[in-house]
């Protein structure tokens, strides 16, 4: 049997799992307490680092790992591009061109951000053909666009129909001349709309042909930058950083990261305040260890006379009740991460229970565009939650450890 | 080395209680050998179990010494004094005190490892002390389903299970009826012999007393030895 195992650790399991009982509902009780919260900070944690892994995702899909612009028009960017693939971080690097258009339809002006997309490049069609809701890739070319879903709908478009776009150049061509010439607007059809489930990039953007984009800001070969690909792995604030040192100025390279960076960090700030909050369910778990444990010590003042009487010190009997906290920290929180994954294993399941039981149907596919609740379990995280469950619930156990230990023997032997 | 197990010098202890101090024990010298036994009677309140504490070293008397083996416990720091404790006294209370959670068996080896004496051998010795004092079938008993005098005898066993040199026993016998004290007695008075442990025993019952080697008297803060 367990002859080695300390006196006082034998005894806090056995005050916790008392024999010849079959179910120790208290200890059960303040187990479940830390488990739960323990779970739910897993379960919550794991889908806001889901959500935020998704959109992540999809910023480095829509802006690219990172950009090259020299803050004016790059006019030979294939060859730069070219200079650019020959290191061995970078997959690909993209021309492409962006700007504001104006687009009319039937009388109603809006004033979208286009971006023009090199269609010579196969990924780069792949990306938005993954994203197209309606319509066709194949349908783009030189004539048309494609459209945000957020913008199609506020001007009820659809694929086939024809929109008026106007350019900025337009106009300064007009004042150029004088007023004699005459500046007709450019027809687009529509091929597409897209939806990569990024608010941004879905409310108020449409994408055309790089080769459409040069035209229509006069911009001949050029472009304004290039949307360079890193192989995977690559640290994008880092590869960034590189650029801008080995280009020198004019040159900038700048990170997906860093041109959202304050919305990521917004994402960033959310979750740590999620964090807090629901931390506070494992503290509130740690108090009521607390309280039954101190209650417990009170019950047990005769026996801590007798523990001594036998030999003990005040240290070992502090030892004995700080370790039930322990014990129950760290079973609580191993029960809560079997929970937990059990909760993110059947994550589909719930959810669609939940929106029949609510009555609403696939509501996450409408909002967030993903037909599926995204989770992404962070190492990292599991390690802060559980090494700060065990530790508030150790720290529950000191305070009814330290009151048993300063118990007269005497006076505790004499207790009623 | 001195021969007594336990040793007292000018013994006092005295409580607060209100504003009045209590001179509960006004210089007491006491001494037990090896083996040897004795009672202690008194009325209640004369300051028994106060004694008896001060002995086991878990109170500190105003003034006076204890000595155990020749040792005086103030020059013991507290862990030292409880190591001491666990090896040369084992105590005995009226009230049983077993720990519920704990099967028999286990109450018995608590001492054990409460000591750091625990081996292979000490389970057979623990199961030998059980079959001693009668309990051969009780071993896996909680405390909650023995009599009270199966649980005295459990309590008896577990003070004997680390070999202390001696055995303070406050009134084992006052909760029970005649007969079952009287066996319990039988028991502890036959265990003493065998294991040479120096016994000091708390009672009412001067049938009891008129057994041992020597007899003592508290009264009005002293000790004095009955005839
Ligand atoms: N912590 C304390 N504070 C105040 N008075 C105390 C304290 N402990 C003991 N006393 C007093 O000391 C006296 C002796 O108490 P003690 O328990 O030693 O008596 P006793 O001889 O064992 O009595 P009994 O036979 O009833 O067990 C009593 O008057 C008691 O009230
Ligand atoms: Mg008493």
């Amino acid at each position: 049997m367990i002859h080695g195992m300390p006196w006082y650790i034998y005894i806090a399991l056995r005050h916790l799992f008392p024999q010849g009982k079959r179910f120790p509902v208290f200890t059960f009780m303040s187990i479940t307490g830390v488990a739960l919260g323990v779970a739910v900070l897993i379960v919550v944690n794991s889908v806001f680092s889901g959500f935020g892994h998704e959109l992540r995702t999809k910023i480095a899909d829509t802006y690219g790992d990172l950009r090259v612009v020299n803050g004016s028009i790059l006019f030979d960017p294939d060859s730069l591009a070219e200079s650019l693939e020959a290191s061995e971080k970078i997959e690909r690097a993209v021309p492409y061109a962006h700007g504001v258009v104006m687009l009319l339809y039937r009388n109603q002006p809006l004033y979208p951000i286009i971006e023009g997309v090199d269609v010579r490049s196969e990924a780069e069609l792949a990306k938005y053909e993954n994203y197209l809701i309606s319509g066709s890739i194949n349908d783009l070319d030189d004539d048309s666009i494609l459209l945000s879903v957020g913008f199609a709908s506020q001007l009820n478009l659809a694929p086939g129909d024809e929109v008026d776009v106007y350019t900025p150049l337009m106009g300064l061509r007009l004042k150029n001349s004088g007023g004699d010439e005459v500046v007709l607007p450019r027809l687009l059809r529509v091929a597409g709309i897209y939806q990569t489930g990024w608010q941004r990039a879905d409310e108020n953007t449409v994408v055309c042909t790089l080769r459409l984009m040069q035209d229509l800001y006069d911009l001949g070969e050029g472009a304004h930058g290039l949307r360079v690909e890193l192989e995977e792995d690559v640290d994008a604030d880092g590869a960034a950083r590189e650029i801008t040192e080995s280009l020198g100025r004019p040159f900038y390279a700048r990170s997906w990261m860093e041109s959202q960076a304050e919305f990521l960090s917004v994402l960033q700030f959310e979750k740590r305040m999620m964090f807090f909050l629901l931390f506070i369910i494992v503290i509130v778990a740690a108090f009521s260890i607390m309280s039954s444990l101190l209650i417990f010590v009170i019950r047990k003042t005769r026996e801590i006379g007798l523990f001594t009487a036998m030999g003990a010190t005040s240290r070992q009997v502090a030892g004995c009740f700080c370790i039930q906290g322990l014990i129950v920290g760290v079973t609580g929180t191993f029960a809560g991460f079997c929970m937990g994954f059990a909760l993110l294993g059947f994550r589909t399941q719930i959810t669609k229970a939940i929106s029949w039981s609510m009555g609403v149907s696939d509501s996450m596919k409408e909002i967030y565009a993903f037909s599926y609740l995204p989770i992404h379990v962070v190492l990292s995280d599991l390690i802060i939650i559980s090494v700060l469950s065990i530790l508030v619930a150790l720290l529950a156990g000191l305070v009814p450890a330290y009151r048993a230990s300063k118990l007269e023997p005497v006076e505790a032997l004499r207790s009623e | 080395m001195s021969d007594f197990v336990i040793e007292t010098k000018g013994l006092a202890r005295s409580f607060i209680s209100g504003n009045k101090s209590i001179e509960v024990l006004q210089g007491i010298d006491f001494s037990i050998t090896s083996g040897e036994s004795c009672s202690i009677q008194g009325e209640s309140g004369s300051g028994k179990s106060t004694f008896l504490h001060l002995l086991a070293g878990l109170d500190k008397p105003d003034s006076g010494a204890i000595f155990w083996e020749g040792q005086d416990l103030k020059t013991l720091n507290n862990v030292a004094l409880a190591k001491k404790r666990g090896s040369l006294v084992g105590m005995v209370f009226q009230s049983y005190y077993l720990v519920p959670e704990l099967r028999a068996f286990e109450n018995v080896l608590l001492a054990a490892r409460i000591t750091g004496i625990m081996n292979e051998d000490t389970e057979r010795e623990a199961e030998k002390l059980l079959d001693r004092v009668g309990l051969a079938g009780r071993k896996t008993s909680l405390p909650a389903t023995l009599s009270g005098g199966e649980r005295q005898r459990v309590a008896i066993a577990r003070a004997l299970i680390s070999n202390p040199k001696a055995l303070l026993a406050d009134e084992p016998t006052g909760n029970l009826d005649e007969e079952t004290g009287d066996s319990i007695m039988d028991l502890l008075l036959d265990l003493c012999i065998e294991k040479e442990v120096a016994l000091v025993l708390v009672t009412h019952n001067p049938t009891y007393a008129s057994r041992l080697d020597r007899a003592w008297r508290l009264k009005q803060g002293r000790l004095e030895e009955q005839g």
